[in-house]
């Protein structure tokens, strides 16, 4: 709770130093906060509790995914400090609404109860809108802003639509009571399955996995990029922590039902985003491609159902995290220095004149594709056994296939930097980014080579 | 209690009409207000003083003066009023009946089941209402205010007039 208070009260105190129009301590502020959560955070490890008529509960579980998202935003807001350097209005109310969408993402990593869950769910909503289209002058982020504020309304809407449904059969909103719910009642009303289906929709667009990942690409390229980076990660930690959350908790009795519809989820995912994939110019709509076949992968732990999905999915996204911020962040350097130019010629030549730049990209695009000694392999391989020890063969193979295809458009790029000749400059890289780059590089490698202190958190 | 009930529906009835065969769209919402305004009578009349008054305010004041401003500032004549397709009106149409057969259902459902068990008499007033949501749905509502604070400095960040471009 005071981790929650903490992240809320640093976003209100941002909005305040606005006023002072003064970038020293804007984004100081926000890191500062961001850390001050992060302690508050890691200091309820271990300390089970639950509050508020047992609506908000603090278990190891959310105090790992709360951390990670942290972390995240951390290194995210690091990058703003040069991704802001021109922009003279605004900066504090968007470093306040991404705290505002931490505080969101907060709640959903918490429940246990559906009101929460909603409410939880608006709030990391409702701030990102804005973010996307926070590049006002810009006709793309306007659209992305637009497009995502549509659709996204539409999949609050059908997941209220679920969740009621699910009160009208249960008639209660608690977790628990639901599960105790399913397990005592000997045949279940229509309208539960039909809210179950709704909520999984309502979830599967938030988390962009196919056959709900149409705004996605759009949204992803539209953006500014330093709020896709953002958009890709904390939003999809916190989405499918929220998502096993209620899947393994409130219908884990039911799996039977929505495991099929869960299983050609996958299988639709995986297809549509690796294809898609490899037919992209643009590199932002690649990392957004590649992020929904990430959703798919991580589908995989969620319909595993067993002791290793937690651990599996909390190391994937925390893999994923770190791999997604330094690829965001080498883009924008690339972007700035090509006139915005975002294709994958754009990064020809690379590793000759900036090899650390070339380095930081290619740990990220080796650890997102799932090569050994970065985080993204044990990712994978922690989600497949989970998936393998629940009976899910087939699937698995399945997915290691995609993994296979996916190396290839992930060698596209690497292959762009280092083999092909190209006319590019030497690129100045900023204090705070490099940092930044460094730091979620090294993670990815430390979490490649010792992954064991992470995967036993959960 | 019985002849006040009947005058406030017969009310209800007569501007609800009003708000669908009045010509002029500003006397429509008018209707509308007087429509809001009756039905804010009948939940006083169930004991529901607060939604009676959060009624009046949020629909009677705030939405339908949004409505009066839009109506006011697209300027709607009977001559540029656009000719609507036929698809369109049977859309309408189809959703409007639609909308009936529901209304029916359920009317139907209540008629045929007799009188509803009356819960508690007084579940409607305030200070229920007060227990219920600063004791057992505390945390929702306090944390709905951070939703509604980022949706404020939202509309800020994206409505503010900027002088030169960023």
């Amino acid at each position: 709770m005071a981790a929650l208070i903490s992240i809320a009260v640093f976003g209100i105190a941002l909005l305040y130093i606005e006023l002072t129009n003064s970038k020293k301590i804007q984004l100081p502020l926000a890191v500062v906060g961001l850390l001050v959560t992060l302690g508050l955070t890691v200091m309820q490890w271990n300390h089970p509790s639950s509050s508020f008529n047992n609506m908000a509960v603090t278990d190891n579980y959310s105090v790992a995914f709360n951390a990670s998202i942290l972390l995240s935003t951390m290194f995210v807001v690091l990058l703003s400090a040069y991704y802001y350097e021109d922009v003279k209005q605004h900066v504090a109310e968007i470093m306040a609404l991404m705290l505002f969408t931490v505080f969101g993402a907060f709640l959903i990593t918490s429940f246990s109860n559906m009101i929460m869950l909603f409410l939880g769910i608006e709030t990391l909503s409702i701030p990102l809108y804005v973010l996307a289209g926070s590049k006002k002058f810009s006709l793309r982020s306007n659209e992305a802003s637009f497009k995502y504020f549509l659709m996204g309304a539409f999949a609050s809407a059908i997941l209220l639509l679920g969740i009621t449904l699910v009160y009208g059969a249960s008639a209660t909103f608690q977790l628990s009571a639901i599960s105790d719910y399913v397990n005592n009642t000997k045949q279940l009303p229509g309208i539960f399955y039909m809210g179950i289906i709704l909520i999984l929709v309502g979830f599967s667009f938030k988390v962009a996995a196919a056959p709900f990942h149409f705004w996605t690409p759009d949204v992803y390229e539209g953006s500014p990029t330093l709020i896709t980076a953002f958009m890709a990660t904390v939003v999809k930690i916190a989405g499918f922590a929220a998502f096993y959350r209620l899947f393994s908790s409130a219908f884990s009795s039911i799996a039977t039902f929505w495991e099929p519809l869960l299983w050609g989820m996958i299988i639709l995912t995986l297809l549509i985003s690796n294809f898609a994939a490899l037919l992209q110019k643009g590199v932002k709509r690649l990392l957004a491609y590649s992020s929904i076949s990430h959703a798919g992968f991580l589908l995989l732990g969620i319909i595993a159902l067993n002791k290793l999905s937690a651990g599996g999915i909390f190391y994937y996204t925390l893999a994923y995290s770190l791999a997604t911020i330094p690829a965001f962040g080498v883009l924008i350097l690339v972007k700035n220095h090509r006139n915005s130019d975002d294709s994958i010629d754009a990064f020809n030549g690379l590793a000759k004149k900036n090899p650390l730049l070339a380095i930081v990209m290619s740990v990220a695009l080796l650890s997102m594709a799932g090569i050994p000694i970065t985080a993204g392999f044990f990712a994978k391989y922690y989600i497949f056994v989970a998936a393998i020890d629940s009976g899910y063969i087939l699937l698995t193979i399945f997915a290691v296939l995609a993994a296979v295809l996916g190396v290839f458009y992930y060698f596209r790029l690497l292959n762009a930097m280092f083999l092909k000749e190209g006319e590019a400059e030497k690129i100045k890289i900023p204090v705070v980014f490099g940092i930044s780059l460094l730091i979620t590089t090294i993670l990815t490698l430390a979490m490649g080579v010792f992954p064991d202190y992470i995967i036993k958190l959960l | 209690m019985s002849l006040l009930f009947y005058i406030l529906a017969a009310l209800s009835v007569l501007t609800g009409l009003g708000v669908v065969l009045a010509r002029n769209p500003i006397n429509s919402v008018l209707s509308l207000i007087a429509c809001f305004l009756t039905i804010a009578g009948h939940y006083v009349l169930l004991n529901a003083q607060f939604l009676a008054v959060v009624h009046v305010i949020v629909y009677t004041g705030a939405i339908m003066v949004l409505f009066l401003f839009v109506i006011m500032l697209m300027d709607m004549n009977r001559a540029n009023e656009p000719h609507k397709k036929w698809t369109t009106k049977l859309a309408a149409t189809l959703s409007g009946c639609l909308l009936l057969l529901v209304l029916l259902a359920s009317t139907a459902k209540v008629m045929l089941g007799g009188p509803a068990p009356v819960l508690s008499p007084d579940m409607g007033l305030i200070k229920n209402l007060g227990m219920v949501l600063y004791r057992d749905y505390l945390y929702p509502f306090e944390t709905s205010a951070i939703l509604f604070l980022s949706a404020m400095v939202g509309a800020m960040v994206l409505g503010k007039h900027e002088p030169k471009k960023i």
